[in-house]
């Protein structure tokens, strides 16, 4: 009698709409209609018609007839699919096949006697321990050493176990041979004697086959040409199929009994209108899917896992430690690239907050411009000149015009304020954006080089009262008023001039007042003291030292000026070698100053006197008539005087000299 | 000479002291170095100077002047000014490229040069004129006895004359005109000289 697999269909659970019900954490993965099934070669009749739900867990049927007949399967039953390919009018199929844990029993089941007496395993107890140990079925003592205990590990003795196999061999002709002979008494003893396990006398259940106590096997499945066993068998098999083998669908095959290829349990699902390649892959898909998750809960992948950790964290300390050494080229590439990747992340950041800090300033200037309107200018210096600020922008192409006039503008007011003025253009740069800075506030924008330079170099083409001029030697740019052009020559030969006369008035001044007539030719001419130098020149016209030298230079190549090279330093002179013997005659200029110098002696001669006059009157009231007598006498003097003013200067000379003698401080 | 010794008075240009440093404008330069041109010829002809060093001080002189008292003609002092020595030769170059003065051995130029306040040819004329008129043409004359002679026959002119001096006129002017000779002697030296 063989198994029945037709208790794996179980009911399935259906909603209104006439779909299945899917379990928790269950989804579809395969719908197919026109599908049939087979319980192993024979179709289950009332089957024929219906859907095919392939989930993750399991395969359901929904009869399209009836649903009342739908079935479905878990998925976990089976261990492979195959795909069948139809032929002329047989319609393809995927045969499922069945797990079967049972297997030798069903083969054992369906062998004759004599293969059971074959497969019959012998036991033998230990004495020492009493374990149950079992010994092959082929197991013949001449051939094969003496087995060990399972449990303790010694060998029983050769005798035991040839009593064991001859028992073993002589108990089915015992058995059988008793029942013949001893009719009525079998019959009492013989049901005992079949549940009660051989060994520990343990009196079983009729359907097991193993013993409960003790696992030796019962002679209950061995007796099976026995009448009254077979009634008793009989019985036994009722009560295993309702208990065991029931079929809950009550389905039904075609030819009423189940047959199996190869006899191996299976089940056809049967594709009349295609999809049988489509539903093959699924299947073996989820089939797949099904023993991954058995192997996840039986650890498997775990290990790996821990494993797997395991390796990288390994690894991880391999990386370290060789970070750590530094040992070998590779390890000092690796440095390398480390300092290049921070190298590279410090730039980048620095660029961003060069960035964020250039929009930072852009707001403070916009702050501080506002907060100019807001603060009170203080009053200016230079009382009635006002330039109005360069209110336009840099992008406009008017710039360069209007900073060319607003520089004009403030040369003419506050630097070439004089007749031979000039700057260059280093200072007027400079003062032009300190004067921005100081009308306008710090938070103006400056004059650059470039726009400087446009701007100086549009003045005559706007025509500005000023002008830009180089000069070539010294490569110096000088601005300066246009109406003054070519005069500053003269201007020095003027300057040199006045200083030589007064040089002269000086040395006759300081002549008259020591009386000594004889080094005034020699005195006269030294010359240290009246030439000029580059800085006394400069101050004097308010140039830089590069101007000065310049037009000092061209002086030079005109011969209007001449140059006096000393251990001193450098000193410029009226140049007199084109100088006519008369013109270096100069005697009738020092009469003139002689006579100057002599006239103001005698004023300040008789306004002393006049004052010692007064003080006399003052004082008439108080002294004796002899002094007022003195008084008297001064003032013929007096008239004296009056009289020689027409006579020769050296007798004018002495007449002065001796009146101040006269006075008697 | 019985006459006290003046000075000799300077121009005023003498004083000034763009005189004493070069110019570098070339006319003025040019001026300025004809003032130095005339000022050499009549202070050497105030003292009678016929030579002069390359540094300006006097060499020799027809007066009874002790030459150490005449400093350099080049240096002031009283203005405190001086020549440099660069300058001095440029003066130098150019009385002798005036004609107004000449080396007195090409070949040694630091020995001094001959000052030519008066030309070689006017030195000459007047040489010959006093042999004319004192009736010695013919006649052999030593060098000692035209520059040296205590007789009052000798012109003031020729008085107390340079011999190497004199010896060049001769050589340069009167015997190049035919109108004088010298006679060597045995030691190669100048013995004597016949004007005809």
């Amino acid at each position: 009698m063989t198994t029945s697999w037709l208790n794996i269909w179980n009911p399935v659970l259906i909603n209104r709409s006439n779909r299945p019900i899917l379990q928790e954490n269950e989804y579809n993965i395969y719908i197919r209609d026109n599908v049939g099934l087979y319980q192993g070669r024979q179709k289950i009749i009332n089957h024929q018609n219906g859907r095919v739900y392939l989930t993750n867990k399991r395969l359901i049927y929904f009869d399209n007839n009836d649903s009342s007949r739908s079935i479905a399967v878990e998925l976990k039953l089976f261990k492979n699919a195959e795909l069948v390919a139809g032929y002329f009018r047989r319609s393809p199929k995927v045969t499922l096949y069945i797990k079967t844990e049972n297997s030798d029993t069903t083969n054992i089941g369906g062998n004759d006697s004599g293969s059971n007496t074959k497969n019959i395993a012998i036991d033998w107890v230990c004495k020492i321990c009493s374990f149950n140990n079992h010994l092959a079925a082929d197991y013949k003592l001449n051939e094969n050493e003496l087995p060990k205990c399972t449990s303790c590990g010694i060998r029983p003795s050769k005798s035991y176990l040839m009593q064991i196999l001859d028992s073993a061999q002589n108990n089915i002709p015992i058995r059988e041979d008793s029942p013949a002979s001893m009719t009525p008494e079998p019959e009492s003893v013989s049901p005992n004697n079949d549940n009660q396990c051989p060994k520990c006398t343990f009196i079983n259940h009729p359907a097991l086959r193993y013993c409960e106590i003790c696992g030796t096997e019962l002679k209950s499945s061995n007796n099976n040409n026995n009448n009254n066993n077979t009634k008793l068998f009989k019985v036994t098999q009722s009560l295993s199929n309702v208990s065991i083998n029931s079929n809950p669908s009550n389905l039904k095959l075609e030819t009423g009994e189940e047959s199996y290829t190869n006899n191996q349990p299976y089940i056809k699902l049967s594709f009349r209108k295609g999809g049988e390649s489509k539903f093959y892959q699924e299947v073996c898909k989820v089939l797949d899917d099904i023993k991954w998750q058995i192997l996840e809960e039986k650890g498997g992948i775990n290990k790996n896992a821990v494993k797997l950790v395991d390796n990288s964290s390994t690894v991880n300390n391999n990386n370290t430690a060789s970070g750590g050494g530094g040992g070998g080229i590779h390890a000092l590439e690796r440095l390398g690239e480390l300092q290049r990747k921070q190298n590279e992340m410090i730039l980048t950041t620095s660029l961003d907050d060069l960035e964020q800090l250039m929009f930072k300033y852009q707001d403070l200037i916009k702050l501080s411009t506002s907060f100019n309107k807001l603060i009170k200018q203080p009053p200016s210096t230079t009382s009635g000149v006002v330039i109005p600020a360069l209110s336009i922008k840099k992008s406009s192409p008017l710039y360069h015009q209007e900073l060319s006039r607003h520089i004009s503008e403030f040369s003419i007011n506050f630097k070439l304020t004089q007749k031979t003025s000039m700057i260059s253009s280093q200072d007027l740069f400079a003062e032009y954006n300190r004067f921005l800075i100081r009308n306008q506030g710090f938070g103006s924008e400056l004059v650059n080089c470039d726009d400087f330079k446009c701007a100086i170099e549009l003045f005559e083409k706007l025509n500005l009262p000023v002008v830009v001029k180089q000069y070539v030697n010294s490569d110096i740019y000088v601005i300066r008023p246009k109406v003054n052009a070519n005069i500053y020559g003269e201007h020095i030969v003027q300057y040199l001039k006045d200083q030589e006369h007064e040089y002269k008035l000086m040395t006759l001044q300081r002549e008259i007042i020591s009386g000594d007539y004889e080094n005034i030719n020699n005195d006269l001419y030294n010359a240290v003291n009246y030439g000029k130098t580059v800085s006394e020149i400069s101050n004097k016209f308010n140039w830089s030292y590069n101007i000065t030298i310049e037009e000092l230079e061209k002086c030079v190549e005109e011969g209007s000026v001449v140059i006096d090279h000393h251990i001193s330093g450098t000193f410029y002179y009226v140049n007199k070698f084109s100088f006519s013997e008369t013109e270096w005659d100069d005697t009738k200029e020092i009469q003139e100053m002689r006579e100057l110098l002599i006239k103001e002696q005698q004023e300040i001669t008789i306004s002393l006197r006049n004052e010692y006059d007064k003080q006399n009157m003052d004082n008439l009231v108080n002294i004796d008539p002899d002094y007022s007598f003195f008084g008297a006498g001064n003032n013929d003097k007096e008239d004296d005087l009056e009289s020689t003013v027409t006579t020769s200067v050296s007798q004018s000379q002495t007449q002065s000299f001796n009146d101040l003698i006269g006075l008697q401080f | 000479m019985s006459d006290p010794i003046l000075q000799f008075e300077f121009p005023k240009i003498y004083s000034f002291p763009p005189f004493y440093t070069q110019q570098p404008n070339t006319t003025v330069l040019n001026q300025q170095l004809d003032s130095w041109v005339s000022i050499i010829l009549h202070y050497c002809e105030y003292y009678r100077i016929t030579s002069l060093s390359i540094e300006g001080i006097p060499k020799h002189s027809q007066l009874e002047v002790p030459l150490s008292s005449l400093s350099s003609i080049f240096i002031n002092k009283t203005i405190n000014r001086q020549v440099n020595s660069d300058f001095q030769k440029l003066i130098v170059k150019h009385l002798i490229h005036n004609k107004k003065a000449e080396f007195i051995n090409p070949k040694k130029p630091e020995l001094g040069v001959y000052i030519y306040w008066r030309s070689l040819v006017d030195w000459g004329d007047l040489l010959y004129q006093y042999v004319d008129d004192t009736g010695q043409k013919g006649t052999v004359l030593t060098i000692y006895e035209l520059t040296k002679s205590e007789e009052t026959t000798v012109p003031q002119d020729l008085h107390n004359l340079d011999e190497t001096f004199l010896v060049k006129i001769i050589k340069d002017y009167l015997i190049k005109q035919g109108k004088a000779q010298l006679l060597i002697d045995e030691n190669n030296e100048i013995g004597g000289v016949k004007i005809v």
